[in-house]
């Protein structure tokens, strides 16, 4: 059953009861939760995912609710708990929904050391994947998103799950997201995008969710990595794309990876295989137009 | 008597009886077990009698996830307490390691999937000052510079404020006795170092005596304020029990080391919690030993069960009230009525100045 086909009253209901089961590639989130936000947001971005059942397995319990106390009489708050264990500080409510995001990722960074987690987007073309691995402000959801929009299939926007063979890519799709000028620049780009409603003031500014585009969420097939490709915007600056070295590629996705000490030693190595099969590059750009044609000439050579 | 006891206890328990879990269950068991920081435990228990087989394939992923993680800590953990070994060589001080480092450096098993944040070791009281001047030059650091907590510490605690290495990170406790000088459980440092031996998997680390390392798990944990770890410090000390042959020797040193009321506490709860029937030997002895112990069932029996309530609902403001008693407890036994009374106030009016937060703010 898909999420979309709850309707949002339904949706809104199961939320504040029993709570939905949501299915991103092979984890499973249960999701309660009575804040006003979070039906109308989960509904928009993901209406197409398949919804599990509470009574079968899933992988985390996750619940999200206005905080009680005496600071929530100044200024109401959410506070999230997964497993019932409160990770973070409580957050303003209008900003549930990307709590609940944040939430999800923390869950997969913080428990699933079977395969490395590194910082990094991962989109796929013909069994090949790319890996976008990047820290915050480097273009590398916009970029994301650009790319799921053309053509390019969506397997995740912020944790690329690397097998320890580090022969293959997981796909555990999830909405991308966007933050302050990109929410725009992608909106007007692709009249089609659909985002769910945007949340200011957060830590890292303005923020909204991009629905996965087209295929994303039926196929959860991974992919071969086949080429890294660090992203760097640089405003006004011309697309320059420069191979690295072997060398270069591990170090760049060990200095963005979650868990290289929840791993340890099988995570250094996996990185080492991957780079012997995979290309890496740097890629400075100042326009998205560039950078997507250089990122489309790399795939087709 | 009889308590309904949560699946974790039973599991833990009695691994081997716990066939035909269905999705549900093993939900729920994930649930319970990490929100007690027991999931290596329970998941490698299960595997060793062949109860995994039949799980959900991501439970079997969580086990391998557990053991990357453990393998690494273990790996860091000893060599962090090999370089302490080696800093303090000079000196002619060995360090004893205890808690969670003791029982990796020991090899037991069960410890191999334990978490912990933090080195813990034991020097003795006269070379404290000795040893500290030489790991601040060494590379470690005071990570709370507050006066009035190095006040505290230095004062009336067992150990410094915590060090940090500062290219490492690494947590360091640095403890000169085991129970705070003024607590209910204050015990005597020199008849530990007595004891105190090679540990049987790493002959080049110190620790305590079994018995020693079990009494001061109990003293630890029946005087601790907080509920989070305190299944899994139970747990230990079940595992920590089957090292230790002779039950009357451990009760005798707990009247050497006037540690009897702790000791009374951990038997009956490990009884009580992970009942097993093949050992009565267990709740004999603790039936014998009480020192008045059941009067506390009302507190503990919910302080044992509290994180898996916690998983059970999701809910983690659950079982604050009991929380709140444990932590008066903890305080009670800590210090005298006096000292407790200015030590408190100097906190609330040091709260009411400085909001510090208390958990991890948002990021990625």
């Amino acid at each position: 059953m898909k999420l979309a086909s709850l309707g949002l009253p339904g949706l809104t209901s199961t939320l504040s009861s029993e709570g939905i089961v949501l299915c991103t590639g092979r984890f499973r989130y249960r999701i309660r939760s009575s804040a006003a936000t979070i039906a109308p947001a989960l509904a928009i971005a993901y209406a197409d995912f398949e919804l599990g059942s509470s009574s079968d397995w899933f992988d985390f319990d996750i619940r999200i609710e206005p905080s009680a106390g005496p600071r929530a009489l100044l200024k109401p708050e959410v506070g999230l708990a997964v497993d019932g264990a409160s990770p973070f500080e409580p957050l303003p409510a209008d900003q549930a929904f990307a709590l609940l995001e944040w939430g999800m990722n923390w869950c997969v960074t913080s428990t699933a050391h079977d395969a490395v987690n590194c910082h990094s987007a991962v989109l796929e073309r013909h069994g090949n994947a790319l890996l976008l691995p990047a820290p915050p402000g480097s273009g590398k959801s916009t970029l994301t998103a650009a790319l799921a929009m053309t053509g390019w299939r969506l397997m995740s926007d912020e944790i690329s799950r690397i097998d320890l063979d580090g022969a293959s890519v997981e796909c555990i799709c999830r909405p991308v997201s966007l933050k302050n000028a990109s929410i725009g620049l992608i909106g007007e780009r692709f009249p089609e995008a659909v985002f769910t409603p945007p949340i200011r003031d957060t830590v890292k500014g303005t923020v909204a969710h991009l629905r996965p585009p087209g295929d994303a969420v039926r196929d959860t097939r991974g992919a071969t990595p086949a080429w890294v490709v660090i992203p760097q915007f640089a405003a006004g600056a011309p697309v320059e794309m420069t191979p690295i070295t072997d060398a270069e590629l591990v170090a760049e996705l060990a200095g963005n990876c979650f868990n290289l000490s929840g791993v340890g030693e099988p995570a250094f190595r996996a990185l080492c295989h991957l780079a012997d099969r995979a290309k890496g590059y740097r890629l400075r750009f100042g326009s998205l137009d560039d950078a997507l044609l250089a990122i489309n000439r790399l795939s087709e050579q | 008597m009889a308590r309904r006891l949560p699946l974790l206890h039973r599991v833990l328990s009695q691994p081997d009886s716990a066939r035909d879990l269905d999705g549900a269950d093993w939900s729920r068991l994930v649930r319970q077990a990490r929100t007690n920081g027991l999931l290596g435990q329970v998941l490698n228990l299960l595997a060793e009698c062949r109860n995994l087989d039949t799980a959900p394939d991501a439970v079997k992923r969580l086990l391998s996830a557990e053991r990357h993680l453990a393998d690494h800590r273990k790996r860091a953990l000893l060599w962090e307490a090999d370089e302490l070994r080696r800093t303090l060589a000079p000196l002619g001080v060995e360090p004893v390691l205890i808690k969670g480092g003791a029982y990796i450096a020991e090899g037991m098993p069960h410890a191999h999937f334990r978490h912990f944040g933090d080195i813990d070791v034991l020097v003795p009281p006269e070379v404290l000052a000795a040893v500290e001047k030489r790991l601040l030059t060494a590379g470690w650091a005071m990570s709370n510079r507050d006066p009035y907590d190095q006040y505290y510490y230095r004062t009336w605690m067992h150990e410094l404020p915590p060090l940090r290495h500062i290219k490492r990170g690494t947590h360091l406790d640095l403890h000169h006795t085991i129970t705070p000088r003024t607590s209910r459980y204050a015990t005597y440092p020199e008849k530990l170092f007595a004891q105190a031996r090679q540990a049987t998997s790493h002959a080049s680390l110190s620790v305590l005596s079994t018995e020693d390392q079990f009494l001061h798990g109990a003293a630890h944990l029946f005087s601790e304020g907080e509920a989070g770890n305190a299944l899994r410090d139970l747990f230990d000390l079940r595992a920590l029990l089957r090292h230790i042959d002779d039950l009357a020797v451990l009760r005798d040193r707990a009247e050497e080391l006037r540690l009897q009321s702790p000791l009374a506490l951990a038997l009956r709860h490990i009884e009580r919690n992970f009942p097993d029937p093949s050992v009565s030997k267990l709740a004999d002895a603790a039936g014998r030993w009480a020192h008045g112990a059941q009067r506390l069932d009302v507190l503990y029996d919910r302080v044992f069960v509290i994180g898996c309530e916690r998983a059970e609902t999701g809910n983690p403001s659950l079982g604050k009230a009991t929380e709140f008693v444990l932590n008066c407890r903890g305080h009670w036994l800590r210090m005298p009525v006096a000292l407790l009374a200015r030590h408190l106030t100097r906190k609330a009016l040091k709260q009411l100045f400085s909001r510090e937060p208390s958990t991890e703010t948002v990021r990625n």
